[in-house]
């Protein structure tokens, strides 16, 4: 009797074994690996809005802010329920949100890369889950990894800026430069941008050249750090807007602002409104605007018809903003 | 007794089954199941393997540069403008990316009419028009853009704008360096030039960074890469 239970018992646990077993080969529609973001809702939820997630490097920054609220409410007018993550410039943030987005079930991601090498990892694993990422603004340094990336043309900003440089501050003088996020490709197409100008006139020296991470606060504090052994600069360079906002306000404290002329680079409302009463000499306009409403436009192609042969790498045209010409140009873009 | 118990195991084992079917504790797939069956992933562009911007620019310049084979016949660019203003910069041109002015690739011969600061002013043959050759500093995008570099084929943007750097140091040295001093009013010049056009009035004159250069002077043709002594008036 004994043994006959025994026996039951065994046949018992392996049936269960074998329908585990059983369960873990059943076809493909359950795996989130394989879902297809075209059809993510299930039956009977055929009404339910797709996501779409809006992850950007940092919020800390109004031009981020506009690049990322743009994106949002085009995702939301195209029909799309829309968030926004802050990633605060950390890798390990950008991939927790990464990990939410993905476990959410969110249909595609419009995404500012926090940096180049280290958020493609986040990038594959979005799009091996079905999830399509667009890049906006920051590049990562892939192209088999986003579904497509719309950058700002830099580099060739940079030589216009780098020209109009050398026409204000002429063929001599003295410059320092305030450089961006070290790990970030926008720092070093700038620079490299400008310095192809600039560098071909051996009368103009470079004093220092330092990384303010693009904060307007360490702008100040570098900018304050380099005038107590520089009394004699005649520009700064900033890759970007903030810094350069926070680069005069440095040398406003210290009685430099008529002195030292500072080039930006962004198009913030603050540095466009800056030129315009002579504070800044000039900027490049980047369109946060255009490229994420682009971004938001081509997660809809790829959601709603199907599109799915973007360029990797799309260019977006950049323009020099001067004394000059800011009567075309209000915050973020052209005056409409 | 017996038969409850059973009853109840197999009333379990069931009712666990559907469980474990429809909300499965795990899920096999084959060890090379994303590289077979790529339904389920975001639509990926094709990879391309990372271009490396001073072999890229060798290639060019050893390949479609060197036999002539690239640029629209100036003449013919003209013409076109003068025909239908509005599909002149599709049909000939290209744009970068999103927005931005349209870079052209262009051909011709003409005669050096004058050299201004540094410009060299063309007569072009077989038109009553003028063309301009930038003898300056080469520091943009407009070569790079012109011969239909594409973003997307470089990994890092770093790579695509060395790219430019590159083309402009070869244009410097190899086209500009050995010509520039030739360039006198009277030589006769065949040229393959950049150029970028924001407006329509940038069609005429035309303003050409030159890539590839042949001047000849009193019938001798001079070209880098075929050097012949000038016998000429020329320096």
């Amino acid at each position: 009797m004994n043994l006959k239970h025994s026996y039951l018992r065994i046949v018992f646990q392996l049936a269960c074994l074998t329908f585990f077993i059983l369960s873990g080969c059943t076809g493909n529609n359950t795996g989130t690996n394989s879902e297809n973001p075209s059809s993510r809702s299930k039956p009977g939820k055929q009404a339910e809005v797709k996501k779409v997630a809006v992850i950007i490097s940092t919020l800390n920054n109004p031009w981020f802010v506009v690049l990322g609220e743009t994106a949002r409410d085009r995702a939301i007018e195209l029909g799309y329920e829309a968030n926004l993550f802050d990633s605060q410039n950390d890798t390990a943030k950008e991939a927790a949100h990464f990990d939410n987005v993905i476990a959410a079930g969110y249909s595609a991601i419009l995404f500012n890369p926090t940096d180049a090498d280290g958020s493609i990892a986040n990038v594959k694993r979005a799009t091996a889950g079905g999830i399509p990422v667009f890049c906006i603004d920051r590049e990562i340094n892939s192209t088999d990894a986003a579904t497509a990336q719309l950058l700002s043309d830099n580099y060739a900003g940079c030589i216009e800026l780098g020209k109009y440089f050398v026409e204000k501050v002429g063929e001599q003088g003295k410059y320092v430069e305030l450089l961006g996020l070290v790990g970030d490709n926008n720092t070093w197409n700038r620079s490299k941008g400008f310095h192809s100008v600039v560098d071909r006139h051996e009368g103009l020296k470079m004093v220092a050249q330092q990384s303010a991470d693009f904060d307007r606060n360490k702008a100040l504090e570098v900018m304050e750090s380099v005038l107590q052994s520089h009394d004699d600069l005649n520009a700064v360079f900033c890759g970007n807007d903030a810094m350069a906002m926070g680069a005069f306000q440095a040398l406003l404290a210290a009685g430099k602002s008529e002195q030292v002329k500072v080039f930006g680079y962004d198009g913030s409302e603050d540095v466009v409104k800056s030129i315009s009463e002579g504070k800044i000499s000039a900027t490049v306009m980047q369109y946060p605007k255009v490229m994420a409403r682009t971004s938001a436009e081509f997660a809809h192609e790829y959601l709603a018809k199907g599109k799915r042969d973007f360029e990797r790498k799309i260019p977006v045209n950049v323009d020099l903003v001067t004394r000059e010409n800011i009567k075309d140009f209000a915050g973020y873009g052209k005056k409409e | 007794m017996s038969h409850k118990r059973l009853m109840t195991c197999i009333l379990l084992l069931i009712v666990g089954g559907i469980a474990c079917w429809y909300f499965p504790l795990f899920h096999l797939r084959p060890l090379n199941a994303e590289k077979k069956d790529s339904s389920g992933q975001a639509a990926m562009p094709e990879k391309l393997g990372p271009a490396d911007p001073i072999i890229f620019v060798q290639e060019f310049w050893d390949g479609p540069l060197r036999s002539g084979a690239i640029g629209t016949e100036v003449t013919q660019l003209w013409n076109s403008l003068d025909a239908d203003k509005t599909t002149v910069r599709s049909l000939f041109g290209r744009q970068a990316g999103l927005g931005g002015p349209w870079y052209f690739c262009i051909r011709g011969h003409g005669t050096v009419e004058k050299v201004e600061g540094k410009l060299a002013i063309l007569k072009v043959a077989d038109s009553s028009r003028r063309a301009s050759l930038d003898l300056g500093l080469t520091v943009d995008n407009t070569i790079r853009e012109a011969i239909g570099v594409k973003a997307s084929e470089f990994a890092n943007s770093q790579d695509l704008n060395a790219v430019s750097s590159e083309l402009n140091r070869r244009v410097e040295q190899d086209v500009l360096a050995p010509n520039r001093l030739r360039l006198q009013p009277g030589a006769i010049v065949e040229f393959t030039g950049c150029t970028k056009i924001g407006r329509d009035s940038d069609f005429d004159p035309l303003c050409l960074i030159p890539i590839r250069l042949e001047v000849r002077s009193n019938q001798v043709l001079e070209t880098k890469s075929n050097p012949v002594v000038d016998l000429g008036t020329s320096q």
